[in-house]
């Protein structure tokens, strides 16, 4: 029963939109018939805090936490927060990993350094990462802003999910405005990989 | 229907279905998206009370007047709500008076954290806790029925796990109960003069009795079985992880944790080989249970503080894993290389100003130490490194109080100045008595009240000062600096925080003022209930001579450059994304290689 659920665990900082990349992943979830569950941070990790959002979906969830060892995939907005929380993925987990730097106090103000290559240093531990530069993505359709967007459409590629549906959601979720945009980062982030 | 909600909007969403007409509640973490939500609702009247007592009070009376009610608050704010709460446990209610409260299990936000399930067996009366949003949909409307059958309070307690966890819910439709009359004669609200406190206190535990019955046969609790060797008493989120790494054990699924089902818990246990109880924090079912007489373990396999994660579990029940035959997985370790990221005071709050101020006056009066007792608030974060500001934090609005004490303990030692901080919605809450009391009692303290116009720290809720109700109405605002003139204060010093020489003035002019006196820093909040932005400042490379001065701020936009002046000394560089242009870096720059030209 524990294996048959998919654990999916996307961490970022505060106000990078990961919270918004799991609701639009739990609704996808939804539409297809699981049984979701989604536990996140509130509170404090809005002033520069971890953003930690865990979404688990399946065919009957209990615990809306992914436990250290079990997620499928973490999706990393941020390269510090991709570090920190890989000891969650399974042994035969992906990390995808935006190449973005969002530096703590405790850097900026010069008594912690940020550490040089995350990548690398998580391929030496035999962790499959794949490494995305979302921002310069979102960059280049207009708007920094839709860079959660772009990694949804990374994290499509290893969901047993329809871009039909996944389009559905973001249409419904995003309004009308920044509609066209997002789904153009979607299809941005799902191709992403294969134009290498 | 189906939609993914949020425990706290499953909660709301009860709430509305089961008729609720009169909402408060005061802001706190886990607890505040429970009122926002239920503020949306057209059919309920909702609002964000000045504290937990006055929203208690006020629930009270709309229970009285017939209709059903909700109160909303986190643990601590239970601890304020107690005193008007407890009468009305013994008395009972008219219309049905839900109660909850949700406890910050792993202290998120809080200075302590606390299970407050132990208040249920205090206020003798009965406690629902739902472990998923289903649940806290379901439960908050079944607490309705068990209200008026029982003619009690019910407490519906949350933690951060269900509060703050998504899952799917299927909704109903509002359904309008037809409420029972009030009486203005009923001897029952009327301690002394009708139901004498003593026969309450009687009616009280006759009424526990009929619950206990009630919770051995409510479906809520529930005996799930499995495998016989091993039983597992649970409830509430501890419940769906310990599920989830035992599936095939034996359950006794508690969503009725008080009164306890004796006769459901004794069947339960006559018929596994050993039983169990997985919890969080106190052992609260634990000791019932042994009480009981009965065999059971669960406290020794684990700690009191903090979140049962799966992992603690999976460390506590080893034997019983092996025994089931389950094996282990080890899994990766933590990179020793991903280095902390606190919650800090954002870029351009007021209180980074306001704090730099206070330590450059430290630093020009070397005869007088300035002590600084704090309260509740975004400020708390203040306590920490690098800022290390405040001495004290333990309730709200207790700063104040706390400063005129420690004044009078060190009883005219003029090498101490004696300060308290206090934001604005925690001076409204709380802190008025408190400088009542300082004043008229001839306390010698200065008292910051740093106004950001909002309740910031849990995420910029309005409050009787912003002029907004929950509702979003307008009304008339307080005005704080009128309330300390009007509570006796003589030396009243309102100042904008982004001018650095008249905060640093006023705070000097009253540190001196023998007798109580107030500094009113005035400046919104740059988060909420808006983003405020205004054109970044930059530094001016040429300039800088890497003196550190604006470094000093520690505010979140300021860091250091790559570049190094012709000493050695890294040169200072403003991150424009952070920066919302308050200038007060600028001020402070002694070379003015600050700009935003």
């Amino acid at each position: 029963m524990e294996n048959s659920t998919k654990n999916v665990l996307i961490v970022g900082v505060g106000g990078q939109g990961a919270i918004l990349a799991s609701n639009i992943l739990s609704e996808v979830a939804m539409a297809s018939g699981f049984d979701v569950k989604k536990n996140e941070a509130h509170g404090q990790s809005q002033r520069g805090g971890t953003v930690p959002s865990h979404v688990r979906f399946g065919r009957r969830v209990y615990s809306p936490v992914i436990g250290i060892g079990e997620a499928d995939v973490v999706l990393a907005f941020e390269e510090l927060e991709g570090l920190r929380f890989s000891h969650f993925l399974r042994r035969d987990g992906r990390l995808i990993l935006n190449r973005q730097r969002i530096y703590p106090a405790r850097v900026t103000s010069g008594i912690d350094r940020y550490p040089e290559d995350v990548a690398s240093m998580l391929r030496e531990d035999g962790i499959e990462v794949v490494d995305v530069d979302a921002l310069g993505v979102a960059d280049r359709l207009g708007n920094p802003l839709v860079v959660s967007t772009v990694l949804l459409g990374v994290l499509s590629n290893y969901l047993d999910f329809s871009a039909r549906r996944w389009k559905g959601v973001i249409r419904k979720v995003v309004p009308e405005k920044h509609r066209k945009i997002n789904l153009d980062a979607f299809e941005a982030g799902r191709v992403l990989l294969r134009n290498g | 229907m189906r939609r993914i909600m949020l425990g706290n909007e499953a909660i709301a969403r009860g709430a509305y279905e089961a008729g609720v007409r009169v909402a408060v509640g005061y802001p706190g973490t886990p607890s505040s998206e429970i009122m926002e939500f239920l503020g949306r609702f057209d059919e309920i009247y909702s609002e964000w009370s000045v504290n937990e007592k006055v929203a208690m009070d006020v629930a009270i009376g709309a229970s009285l007047g017939g209709v059903r009610a909700i109160v909303v608050m986190k643990h601590a704010g239970l601890n304020v709500a107690s005193d008007p709460f407890y009468p009305i446990c013994f008395m009972g209610v008219n219309g049905g008076l839900v109660l909850v409260s949700s406890d910050d299990v792993g202290a998120v936000s809080s200075p302590t954290e606390q299970d407050t399930r132990i208040y249920a067996r205090l206020f003798h009366i009965p406690m629902l806790e739902p472990s998923d949003s289903q649940e806290a949909k379901d439960f908050t409307a079944l607490a309705y029925r068990v209200s008026e059958r029982f003619d009690t309070p019910v407490f519906l307690r949350t933690t951060n796990g269900v509060s703050h966890s998504m899952g799917v819910v299927r909704l109903g439709k509002r359904r309008e109960t037809r409420l029972p009359a009030f009486e203005k004669t009923s001897p029952k609200f009327r301690p002394q003069g009708g139901v004498h406190p003593t026969v309450m206190h009687e009616n009280a535990h006759r009424r526990l009795k009929r619950l206990e019955a009630f919770a051995n046969r409510t479906r809520i609790n529930r005996i799930e079985w499995g495998d016989r060797r091993v039983g597992i008493v649970s409830s509430a989120s501890p419940y769906q992880s310990v599920k989830e790494i035992l599936p095939e054990a034996s359950f006794l699924k508690l969503g009725f944790t008080y009164p306890l089902p004796e006769a459901l818990i004794r069947e339960f246990a006559a018929q596994v080989k050993e039983l169990y109880v997985v919890e969080e924090l106190e052992p609260f079912i634990e000791d019932q249970i042994k009480a009981m007489g009965l065999q059971v373990r669960g406290q020794d396999l684990r700690s009191h503080g903090g979140p049962l994660s799966k992992e603690a579990l999976r460390d506590g029940l080893a034997e019983v894993l092996r025994k089931l035959g389950k094996k282990r997985v080890r899994p990766r370790a933590s990179q020793p290389g991903a280095i902390a990221r606190f919650p800090t005071l954002c870029a351009g709050c007021l209180h980074l100003a306001v704090y730099y101020a206070i330590r450059r006056l430290q630093r020009g009066m070397k005869d007088r130490e300035i002590v600084i007792m704090g309260d509740i608030g975004c400020y708390s974060l203040g306590i920490a490194a690098p800022h290390n500001m405040l001495s004290c934090a333990f309730a709200m609005g207790s700063g104040i109080g706390a400063a005129h004490g420690f004044s009078r303990a060190i009883n005219g030692d003029r090498n101490k100045a004696i300060l308290a901080y206090i934001g604005d919605s925690t001076f409204l809450h709380a802190g008025m008595p408190a400088l009542l009391d300082a004043v008229y009692n001839q306390s010698s303290i200065t008292v910051v009240i740093a106004d950001n116009r909002t309740t910031a720290m849990t995420g910029g809720q309005e409050h009787a000062g912003t002029g907004v109700t929950l509702k979003g109405e307008r009304h008339p605002p307080v005005h704080i600096v009128e309330i300390c003139k009007a509570l006796g204060v003589e030396d009243v010093h309102e100042v904008d925080p982004y001018d650095f020489e008249r905060t640093l003035e006023a705070l000097r002019q009253a540190i001196e003022f023998d007798g109580v006196s107030v500094v009113i820093p005035i400046q919104a909040c740059r988060m909420f209930p808006k983003k405020l932005k205004e054109k970044p400042y930059r530094v001016l490379s040429d300039l800088c001579t890497g003196c550190g001065q604006c470094l000093n701020l520690y505010c979140p936009a300021i860091i250091v450059s790559d570049e190094k002046t012709a000493k050695g000394r890294q040169k200072a560089a403003i991150d424009p994304f952070l920066c919302v242009g308050c200038s007060f870096c600028a001020q402070i720059c002694p070379v003015d290689a600050i700009t935003c030209e």
